[in-house]
């Protein structure tokens, strides 16, 4: 169905967009939840999210799942729909490790991802990449909240040695 | 978008059904192989057990099908549970409650299955998903690790489940999201140790305890024959005597003797296998147990069902050396036929229940064996 969609769409058929959002919109509003914007913010964010990835449509890749398109780019106008309206901005308390807002932005994630196990990458995708709260995480998960504080806090640990070797020195 | 692999499949999995699925997905592939196989079927069906448990709790509120498989999977936790501990002991749970067990389970999968169906666009996947799991925990009565049709057969079912569970999954992530999720007083880890520790530590428990409270004794009594003896052999640690009992029967008497042996209990099993040509009498008497001071008293357990006779004893777990002594009366003739002495299989169980695991399997699998067969009233094979 993707590749469907992604041809269509490098055919400028616009129809493509209704099959986006027939299949796509439950995950886009799932990601803009934890960013806790107002019903009228996710709508305007949603209608960007559309604008944004038919404006790439030359670049999709066929290879690759629709899916992920979708969530970088909703994670994205998210960001910077908060920025851009000065909202407050999603900075849990533990997100010192790294650094600045900008710095945080520039690491490469898959780098930082690749050294990591399963579990700890979903912890990682979840609370720091798509901000999602500890209670969510312990919901989502299925476990409670001390467990998943325990394995954020490891999580950090690991994380700040990582950086350190990767060379992102944030100011802790 | 020049990601890696693994961040392009993290991002996309993250999802509020992530670890309820994984949960019920394990429950599925370990329910569908309770095959009965030593502890196998035992482990495979708590750790079942234990997923579907913590899979639905999660979910729990979000259905009423759920709440009720949520809560058919905490009454399965705990019979998963007592049914491990009685495997390393000769009581067994009655079969008319292990049916209903298995009723349960599959209208614990049926519950389960409706519940995602109503989440769900597609419809097909679930139902598929249901019957697929319903038919292997069919099969699974029934199936013998020797026929490979059946297990053919098994496989290929667990490929499709396997095939429904990923197709399942594809589908569940992509159009559901909100689901009203129940917060969990106590961690993935912590309820898994507990249950398991719980369950392990009762096992070694009740292997440990329950013989000191089931053995009794008697005075000793010990039988002699006065027949003509027709055929007399030995084997090692014992000797089996054919005695010419009368006009109909012959009398053969094993003796056997154990040393240095700790057992719990003793079983000896007669089953009768009915050929097509005869039909053999075979009855036990004078069975006893002693280890040279008492004999001990002994369970007769008659099945006409199966056509098995049980006989059980339990004994001193501290007394180290046994004698066994039994006769069996076998009829010389069916119609006009000679029937020969052993038509019939006998065999000897020694159960031993040790506090190592080692030792349980041989509960199921006896480390000692006599095997007689032969015909026109000469022994041809002893001691297998």
């Amino acid at each position: 169905m993707d590749k469907v969609i992604i041809k269509m769409m490098k055919n400028n058929d616009e129809q493509a967009i209704k099959y986006i959002k027939d299949a796509y919109l439950p995950f886009i509003y799932y990601i803009l939840n934890p960013f806790s914007l107002s019903q009228e913010d996710q709508e305007e964010c949603v209608n960007d999210v559309l604008l944004k990835i038919w404006n790439w449509r030359r670049q999709l890749c066929e290879d690759l799942p629709l899916k992920n398109y979708v969530a970088i780019i909703t994670r994205r106008v998210a960001l910077n729909y908060i920025r851009k309206n000065k909202k407050k901005l999603i900075f849990y308390e533990d997100m010192d490790i790294f650094g600045t807002y900008d710095y945080y932005e520039k690491i490469d994630w898959s780098k930082i991802i690749k050294q990591l196990k399963y579990h700890e990458r979903t912890l990682f995708i979840r609370h720091y990449y798509y901000f999602q709260s500890i209670e969510t995480i312990a919901l989502e998960l299925g476990t409670t909240y001390k467990a998943i504080e325990s394995r954020l806090y490891r999580l950090r640990k690991k994380l700040k040695k990582i950086l350190n070797k990767e060379g992102y020195h944030g100011s802790f | 978008m020049d990601h890696s692999k693994e961040f392009h499949s993290t991002i996309v999995n993250v999802n509020a059904f992530q670890s309820i699925f994984s949960y019920l997905s394990a429950g599925f592939l370990f329910g569908s192989l309770c095959i009965s196989f030593s502890f196998f079927s035992q482990v495979t069906a708590m750790i079942s057990s234990l997923c579907f448990y913590l899979g639905l709790r999660i979910i729990k509120k979000e259905r009423k099908s759920f709440s009720c498989a949520f809560y058919i999977s905490i009454f399965l936790i705990i019979f998963s549970g007592i049914d491990m501990v009685l495997f390393v002991t000769p009581f067994h749970i009655p079969k008319l409650i292990n049916d209903f067990v298995w009723g349960l389970k599959i209208i614990e999968v049926i519950l389960i299955c409706l519940g995602l169906s109503q989440v769900m666009k597609n419809k097909m996947y679930p139902i598929l998903l249901g019957a697929c799991y319903s038919c292997m925990i069919f099969l699974n009565l029934f199936i013998t690790w020797y026929s490979l049709l059946e297990m053919l057969i098994l496989g290929m079912l667990f490929l499709l489940l396997f095939y429904l569970l990923i197709n399942f999954k594809h589908n569940l992530f992509q159009q559901y999201f909100q689901v009203h999720l129940s917060p969990v007083k106590m961690s993935v880890t912590k309820v898994t140790l507990f249950y398991l520790i719980g369950v392990i530590t009762l096992t070694f428990l009740v292997n440990g305890i329950y013989p000191y409270f089931m053995y009794q004794t008697r005075s000793m009594q010990q039988p002699h024959y006065s027949y003509p003896v027709l055929d007399e052999q030995s084997f090692p640690n014992g000797k089996v005597t054919i005695y010419d009992y009368d006009e109909d029967y012959y009398l053969n008497v094993y003796h056997y003797q154990i040393q240095k042996q700790h057992l719990k209990a003793i079983k000896i099993s007669i089953q009768h296998l009915f050929s097509r040509h005869y039909q053999l009498s075979l009855q036990v008497v004078d069975l006893s147990v002693n280890d040279g001071c008492n004999d001990y008293v002994i369970q007769k357990n008659e099945n006409p069902s199966s056509h098995m006779n049980e006989y059980l004893v339990y004994l001193h777990p501290q007394k180290q050396n046994y004698t066994i002594q039994f006769g069996i009366l076998v009829n010389k003739k069916i119609g006009d036929q000679e029937s020969g002495l052993f038509e019939e299989s006998l065999y000897i169980d020694y159960s031993q229940y040790k506090l190592t695991f080692e030792a349980y399997k041989d509960v199921y699998r006896p480390y000692q064996q006599l095997y007689v067969r032969g015909s026109s009233g000469k022994i041809e094979k002893i001691f297998e």
